[in-house]
């Protein structure tokens, strides 16, 4: 019987070279989806990592008030926790140490020390030197540039920081020489800092002392340690050599890290108030472990769609082969060979076959797999591999050839079992009626499971965005296809009433081939899967860019780790100075608020943004929801009229003098606002000044220019009678306050006075600005009850800013649902520790920077103003957007340092070919190609599994007197009524599940449901041509088989018997 | 061979070889002959003879290696694709051993394909196939597929499609080689009659003894000769 078997595939090698080759070639796609779902995930995930940002993955101890003398002890156990947890990975471990304020001798102002690498790195040196760690007296120390400048410091200068503040300080001063200037860079590295890199803050507040601070004095470590001070922040932290992270040793950390906080809160002790052990590890692995899952699903899409397709495949070409040797079967059966005889000698036929796959396709796999990686966005992700067989790899290969290879087993007997179409029985109707309910209702039960995906991360996700989409697709095809005989029947029915032939007998023919089962359902899903692929891939693609703009809000932004300074928007200002008219620059307020007693969610508190809202449609990303625009939002939100404010000289100096009743002792510390020509505000506070009638220059603490349009003046001091002996008559006096600007010119607008306390000792403030002699004034005048005056003081805040009822905004659908708001309403809102009235006047889906969030989109004007109204007039600004940058504008604000400058297409960028997530869009692509393939193997299998009989009918008609040519037509109709309807229904299919299903799996980089949500988009173009070329290349392939079937089909074969 | 005055059919110096050295079968030696118009002529002669292949040749199906064939006055052996497939749709038909029938058409489309063919209204075509179910007996079975017919039943059917044309010259190949003998003399008998009937020169491969005596001549063909 074996020879029998190997003579026969002797015979019959062409057909079974065919036979292998298609299972070689669906065998090497399994192979190709193995690699992709395993070497090329591993090696994603590495190249993820080694992307990572180094607080993404680092190990940190934070540890609270430890005394300069336990300073060394704890720093090494802390060191040692850390670096435990990231023991295989060589970790490198750094600290920054943050001494207790001091005063600076002499004065009431405050200054600290500092010490650690992490500092280091994360400026530039502007001067001089960093300290070397040589002993040296005075201690060496680098200041902030800021530091430098405010208190006159430079390269040699000696400073000495005394006591430090608070209970239980040190009191030995530590005598420091600056031997160093430094800008810092990385906000990141400074967030731990008092005064987050800053070198200053006017108003510092440890709780208890609230004075101007300055600093930190950069130390070297071992100086640090030998100055003794308290150390009120230690920062320990492990970075491990990302090249030796792998994911089973990452998630060991992980681990490791929920005891480490214990160990060390044990090991330390008492010696520090608070320690910590902390790490965004946990985050980032599960981040990156959702990005696997999702990318995992899509392949997995692609490999059960493939299986299912090559698997149809097969059992065509077992009926090709089946019905090829249909009568050596009848022959061999009437000899007495059993059935499971023939069952196991096709067997043993099919694992020869499967064997032989199985070796072509094993480097076939390797070789498109390696090709695959080498596409330009893997090979961008870092995820080129060379060719590689694994051994995920063989067994794919092997058992998937196999698999495939036993398709041809259970054809064996089934050449001529078609069903016969003239079985109408009421059981088979019956049973076909079943069957469409069935598959319809797989079809929408698919569909249903992918529309109520939960929101976020789930463990059904990854299985439901497998299954459904191919169960859907599957059970939509068939379908589908069962319209299609209906549709060649009637057509059929209408050539009854032809008197012609041609298309009559092919749409008869078409209608009534046997065996189409399988055929049909081949090629229709394959085109729906190649249609459906390629959809979804846009569908995908489109997503990730609207997460993006969505997530940055803008183009570009740049995000300070600290509310930004005057310093910083001149800095942003030069950075974008060459821009194009195009460009748009806005600051942006990027900050939580509270809203009423809503404070949301633990870790996603209710969000402020406010950006530059007359430039809304330039400016904001995002889609905005049907019908609306940014345009239209932003006209809704924006300030009515700009305020110039007074134009300030920029060296002259402002004079200040005032008057204050008889007998009274009061000094005033102004305050000043002011706006750049960009429209940031920023307030400088100047030195204390009594108000005794004379004329004194005012000391700023900050650089002052630009337009001043507030100023707040804090009355403090005697009033110069006891409260409770003071009648009616002697408790209001009259306080002047006067600030002269040399070169001013005009008012900048109408200017008002206000009291800035609810209960306010001032009755009838007024103010006045008047021009003379080159010297603008403004002057401010007004009662105050002076026994209030003894417990309160008093302010006043001067300003040309027109004090906005409330501030208008645009609040996000989740918000409106979590606060249960409307268009309309009033919300009363507290930013920091300012109360700020809100008032809702459109409801949008999603605030720009602020996706899925609890969010109010405010103008960044009326929110200043609003601000300042309230008496905050420290910026609240916190970064800028940049609409349509050029690469030099990015390049130039990222040499700024600031802080982190993100591009929305740069994020479109990395969640689109992130190493984990690349291999989302290849799978699709890879999808589309197997499809067609697929489609054509089946067009071809299809059509050469009927040669005979068309050959014969050939024969017959010629014998009627059908011309070949004639012949050729009918046949090339036959055939095209039969696959043409194929092919538009498969395109439909396809299409109709990319719009029901493809926004349903799209997800997150984090597994969640995409924020804003995915839209269905077709790209209508590309799907022309795709589906032009399936027709045409299913037509071209018809034509070829139907020219090779007619010239080998004769009226002469008539006579042999087997026609 | 006598010669007819107008004959429907003339073969002249007819020969036919397969294969090349020493393979080589000469089917046909140098065979003529006439056939009158509305004679039934039955050709016989063992298995392997040369019955089909002188009947391929006659109808056009097959190219001679010498000699010509006249069909109606038009000579077969210098037509093209073209002219051989009118001179089959107008003036040839055949009657196929194994019935020669489109299994996915009913009984009625394989008779109508003729008319088809030659665009025959359909009304006209509907009453001919109707015409000619009756004349073969196979009303009642129109929708039915070949396959769901017997033997006899399908042979029934090429006949009617053989003269649904009203061809002039009608080829059958062993007619009643594929049936058993109650059914191949009721399928001879139909023959016979509808020949008459419709004024058809007839020429019958047969090696049937029962046809021969139906026939009003008998060919008798041995070694690549023919002898009546």
């Amino acid at each position: 019987m074996l020879a029998l078997v190997a003579r026969r595939a002797l015979v019959q090698r062409r057909l079974l070279a065919a036979v292998l080759l298609l299972v070689a070639a669906s065998a090497s796609l399994l192979g190709v989806c193995s690699q992709l779902l395993g070497v090329t995930q591993d090696r994603a995930f590495h190249a993820e990592i080694l992307r990572s940002q180094p607080e993404d993955v680092s190990i940190t101890a934070y540890l609270v008030d430890v005394t300069g003398a336990d300073l060394a002890s704890v720093q090494e156990q802390a060191s040692d926790a850390v670096g435990a947890v990231l023991a295989r990975m060589r970790p490198r471990v750094t600290s920054v140490a943050t001494a207790r304020m001091r005063r600076l001798e002499g004065t009431d102002r405050l200054a600290y020390l500092a010490s650690g690498d992490t500092l280091v790195h994360g400026a530039e040196l502007t001067s001089g030197r960093w300290p070397d760690g040589t002993p040296a007296h005075p201690t060496e120390a680098a200041v902030p540039d800021t530091t430098a400048r405010l208190l006159g410091l430079r390269l040699g200068d000696r400073v000495t920081l005394g006591d430090e503040i608070g209970l239980g300080g040190v009191d030995v001063p530590v005598h420091v020489v600056v031997v160093g200037t430094f800008r810092p860079q990385d906000r990141l590295s400074w967030q731990g800092d008092p005064l987050v890199g800053q070198g200053f803050d006017a108003t510092y507040s440890d709780g208890s002392v609230t004075a101007p601070a300055y600093g930190p004095f950069v130390v070297d470590s071992a100086a640090f340690l030998a100055t003794g001070s308290s150390v009120t922040g230690l920062r320990v932290t492990a970075d491990p050599t990302l090249a030796l992270a792998e994911h089973t040793t990452l998630r060991a950390a992980t681990n490791r890290l929920h005891s480490a906080d214990a160990a060390l809160s044990s090991r330390v002790g008492d010696r520090a108030r608070i320690t910590r052990v902390a790490s965004s590890l946990p985050d980032t692995l599960d981040g990156f472990e959702a990005q696997q899952a999702t990318t995992r699903a899509t392949v997995l899409v692609l490999l059960t769609l493939g299986t299912g397709l090559a698997f149809a495949a097969a059992l065509l070409a077992g009926w090709l082969l089946a019905s090829v040797r249909d009568e050596e079967r009848a022959l061999l059966v009437s000899l007495g060979l059993s059935r499971r005889q023939q069952i196991g000698v096709a067997s043993i036929e099919a694992l020869v076959l499967a064997g032989f796959a199985a070796l072509l396709a094993v480097p076939v796999a390797a070789l498109v797999h390696s090709r695959l990686t080498h596409l330009r966005s893997l090979r961008v992700a870092g995820l080129a591999q060379p060719p590689s067989v694994t051994r995920g790899l063989v067994l794919t290969v092997l058992a998937g050839a196999v698999v495939l290879a036993l398709a041809l087993v259970l054809t064996v007997q089934d050449a001529d079992t078609a069903p016969d179409r003239s079985s109408r029985g009421r059981v088979a109707v019956a049973a076909r009626s079943g069957m469409v309910v069935l598959l319809a209702g797989v079809a929408v039960t698919g569909w249903w499971q992918l529309r109520t995906q939960p929101p976020t991360t789930a463990a059904r996700g990854d299985l439901t965005l497998t299954l459904a989409p191919v169960l859907c697709l599957a059970a939509a095809t068939v379908l589908a296809v069962r319209l299609v005989p209906l549709l060649l029947a009637a057509a059929a029915r209408l050539g009854d009433r032809s008197r012609g032939l041609v298309l009559p007998l092919a749409a008869q023919q078409a209608a009534r081939r046997p065996h189409v089962g399988t055929a049909m359902v081949l090629i229709a899903a394959a085109v729906a899967a190649s249609v459906f692929g390629l959809s979804v891939r846009t569908t995908w693609e489109r997503s990730q860019d609207d997460q993006a703009a969505l997530r940055v809000g803008s183009d570009l932004s740049l995000a300070l780790a600290a509310p930004a300074t005057s310093q910083d928007a001149v800095a942003v200002a030069a950075a974008t100075r060459d821009r194009p008219p195009t460009t748009v620059t806005s600051p942006v307020v990027h900050t939580p608020l509270a809203l009423g007693s809503y404070l949301g969610d633990p870790g996603t508190p209710p969000m402020l943004v406010a950006v530059d809202t007359r430039h809304a449609a330039a400016l904001l990303r995002g889609r905005v929801a049907s019908g609306a625009s940014w345009s239209a939002v932003g006209a809704d939100l924006a300030p009515g009229t700009l305020v110039d404010g007074l134009s300030l000289p920029g060296e002259a100096r402002m004079t200040l003098a005032g008057r204050a009743p008889d007998g009274a002792s009061i000094t005033v510390t102004p305050t000043a606002v002011v706006q750049d020509a960009s429209g940031f505000r920023s307030a400088v506070t100047a030195t204390p000044l009594p108000l005794d009638g004379r004329s004194h220059p005012v000391d700023w603490l900050g650089p002052v220019g630009g337009d001043l349009v507030a100023v707040r003046l804090v009355l403090d001091g005697s009033p110069g009678i006891e409260p409770d002996e003071a009648t009616e008559a002697a408790t209001t006096g009259d306080v002047s306050v006067g600030l002269s600007i040399p070169g001013g010119a005009g008012t900048g607008g109408t200017w008002d006075l206000r009291p800035q306390q609810r209960e306010s000792s001032v009755r009838g403030a007024q103010v006045a600005v008047s021009t003379r002699g080159g010297v603008t004034r403004l002057t401010a005048t007004a009662g105050i009850d002076l026994s209030y005056f003894a417990y309160t003081g008093a302010t006043l805040l001067a300003t040309v800013l027109p004090a906005p009822t409330a501030v208008p905004v645009a609040v996000s659908h989740e918000l409106a649902d979590a606060v249960g708001t409307k268009v309309g309403a009033r919300l009363s809102a507290t930013v920091g520790d300012t109360a700020v009235p809100l008032r809702v006047v459109e409801v949008v889906s999603d605030v720009p920077s602020a996706p899925g969030r609890v969010a109010v989109l405010a103008d960044v004007d009326t929110l200043s103003r609003a601000l300042i109204d309230a008496g905050r007039l420290d910026p609240v600004v916190d970064g800028w957007w940049v609409a349509r940058p050029t690469p030099a504008v990015e390049q130039e604000l990222r040499a700024t340092g600031l802080g982190d400058v993100t591009t929305r297409d740069g994020v479109a960028g990395q969640l689109a070919r992130g190493p984990l997530r690349v291999a989302v869009p290849t799978a699709l692509l890879t999808l589309v190609a197997t499809a067609a393939v697929m489609l054509l193997a089946g067009v071809g299998l299809v059509l050469s599994a009927g040669r005979q009989r068309r050959s014969a009918d050939v024969a017959r008609l010629r014998a009627l007197g059908l011309t070949r040519r004639h012949a050729r037509r009918v046949l090339l109709v036959e055939h095209g009524a039969f696959v043409v309807p194929l092919v538009l229904a498969g395109a439909s299919v396809g299409l109709a599940a990319a719009v029901l299903l493809g926004p349903h799996l799209v997800r997150s980089e984090v597994g969640a449901a995409p924020v804003p949500p995915a839209v269905a988009t077709v790209p209508w173009a590309a799907e022309g041509v795709l589906f032009g070329g399936l027709l045409a290349a299913s037509l071209v392939l018809t034509a070829v088989l139907t020219f090779l079937q007619v010239r080998r089909s004769s009226p002469a074969d008539l006579r042999a018997g087997d026609l | 061979m006598s010669a007819a005055p107008d004959p429907m059919v003339t073969v002249s110096g007819l020969s036919r070889t397969y294969g090349s050295g020493p393979a080589t079968v000469h089917a046909l030696r140098e065979v003529s002959f006439d056939v009158a118009r509305g004679e039934m002529v039955a050709v016989v002669g063992r298995s392997g003879s040369g019955k089909t292949t002188l009947l391929n040749l006659i109808g056009g199906l097959d190219q001679p290696d010498a000699g010509t064939v006249r069909v109606d006055g038009t000579e077969v052996t210098g037509l093209d694709d073209r002219g051989l497939g009118r001179l089959r749709r107008d003036s040839i038909s055949y009657v196929f051993q194994t019935f020669g029938l489109i299994p996915a058409l009913t009984a009625a489309e394989n008779i109508g394909l003729p008319l088809r063919l030659r665009r025959t209204p359909v009304a006209d075509r509907e009453r001919r196939v109707a015409l000619l179910l009756d004349l073969v007996g196979m009303r009642g079975h129109e929708l039915q597929r070949p396959s769901e017919l017997s033997g006899g039943q399908q042979q029934r059917v090429g006949i009617a499609r053989a003269l649904a044309g009203s061809p002039r010259l009608l080829l059958a190949d062993e007619p009643t080689g594929q049936l058993d003998a109650e059914t191949g003399l009721s399928v001879m008998a139909l023959l016979r009659a509808v020949v008459e009937s419709e004024g058809v020169t007839a020429i019958v491969a047969t090696h049937d003894p029962v046809m021969m005596s139906l026939a009003d001549r008998v060919l008798s063909i041995a070694d690549g000769q023919v002898h009546e």
